[in-house]
C-alpha cells in the first residue's frame, strides 16, 4: 500500500514541481534543464521504490502512475479550470512589433529564444514576426507578418 | 457501421487583437504567477528548515540526554525520519563498568518502535527477555561507547 501512495504522491509532486519550475521552450531544452528533469525524476524514483526493489513493487508503481496519469488527464478534460492549472495557458510574447515585457520576464524567456524559433521557421529577422506565442507545451509558435502588412 | 458523434465547429477560442485565436487567459496567469511566487518562498523555507535540521539530520535535530552522575550519555535525533535508519550513540562513564563489562538493557517499547539494526561495537552477548533485550559489551580498560 505504501508503494501505491508513494507513487501517487511522487507523480503529483513532480507535476507540481515541473509546472512551477517554469515553461521553457521545448525545442530549446538546454543541458541544464535536462539535468533538472533527470535529477528530479531519479530522486523521486528512489523514494518511490523505498527499500523494496522487487518486481511486483515495480509493476505496482508503474500501474499506479499510469492510473494517476489517466485520472489527471480525465479530470483535465472534464473540468477545463483544472486543465488550466495543470497545463497553463498560451501566452503572447510578441505582438505587432511589441514585446510583452512582463510575460517575457516572468516566464524567463529572452528575445533570442524567440529568434531561435523564428529561424527554425525560416525567418531572418525579428521584425518579420507578427506574433510569437508561448504554447502550453513550452514551444514558441511564430506567426509571420503577411507580405502586404 | 457505427457512427461517431459530431458537432459543428464554433469559434470558442479567445482572440488577440480580434484576429488570432490563442485562447490566452491572462487573468488566470496573473493568479498563477502569484501562486508560484508564494510557492518559491515556501520552497526556500523548506530548504532553510532542512539545513537547520527541522526535518532531522541537522543541528536542531541533535539532542543529548544524560544521567545526573554522567554514567550514561545518549546522543540521539530529536526528529526521526519515517522508514529511515538513524544513529543512537550511547557513551558510558567509568561507573557503568562492572568486572570489565557493560550490561545494557533495552526495553521492548524502544526495540519495537525503532528496531535495532546494527550495534557498533558488537555486543559479546545478547539475551532476549520478557520485555526487552539485555546486551553485554566487553570493556577491558577505558570507558567505552
Amino acid at each position: 500500500m505504501a508503494a501505491v501512495l508513494r507513487a501517487i504522491w511522487g507523480y503529483c509532486f513532480l507535476v507540481l514541481i515541473v509546472r512551477t519550475a517554469g515553461r521553457r521552450p521545448g525545442k530549446q531544452i538546454t543541458p541544464f534543464e535536462f539535468v533538472f528533469i533527470f535529477f528530479a525524476g531519479g530522486v523521486t524514483l528512489t523514494s518511490m521504490v523505498g527499500n523494496d526493489p522487487s518486481l511486483i513493487n515495480a509493476v505496482t508503481i508503474i500501474i499506479t502512475i499510469a492510473v494517476t496519469h489517466f485520472l489527471i488527464a480525465w479530470i483535465r478534460h472534464r473540468w477545463p479550470a483544472i486543465g488550466l492549472i495543470i497545463d497553463g495557458t498560451p501566452l503572447v510574447l510578441l505582438q505587432k512589433g511589441e514585446w510583452q515585457v512582463e510575460t517575457m520576464r516572468r516566464m524567463r524567456i529572452k528575445d533570442d529564444d524567440v529568434m531561435a524559433m523564428a529561424r527554425d521557421n525560416g525567418l531572418e529577422r525579428l521584425d518579420q514576426i507578427e506574433y510569437a506565442i508561448l504554447e502550453r507545451n513550452g514551444e514558441i509558435s511564430i506567426i509571420q507578418k503577411s507580405e502586404n502588412s | 457501421m457505427p457512427s461517431i458523434e459530431t458537432k459543428p465547429v464554433e469559434d470558442t477560442i479567445s482572440k488577440v487583437n480580434d484576429e488570432l485565436a490563442v485562447g490566452s487567459d491572462l487573468q488566470f496567469q496573473h493568479k498563477w504567477w502569484r501562486f508560484t511566487h508564494a510557492l518559491w518562498i515556501f520552497f526556500g523555507c523548506v530548504i532553510v528548515a532542512d539545513l537547520l535540521g527541522c526535518f532531522g539530520r541537522g543541528p536542531l535535530a541533535n539532542a543529548t540526554a544524560q544521567t545526573n552522575d554522567r554514567t550514561i550519555q545518549v546522543k540521539y535525533e530529536r526528529i526521526e525520519r519515517y522508514a529511515a535508519p538513524s544513529i543512537l550513540r550511547i557513551d558510558f562513564g567509568p561507573t557503568a563498568i562492572h568486572e570489565g563489562k557493560i550490561q545494557f538493557w533495552v526495553g521492548e517499547s524502544v526495540i519495537k518502535a525503532l528496531g535495532a539494526q546494527r550495534f557498533i561495537p558488537q555486543p559479546e552477548k545478547s539475551v532476549v527477555g520478557q520485555d526487552g533485550i539485555s546486551y553485554t559489551f566487553p570493556c577491558p580498560d577505558s570507558p567505552r561507547r
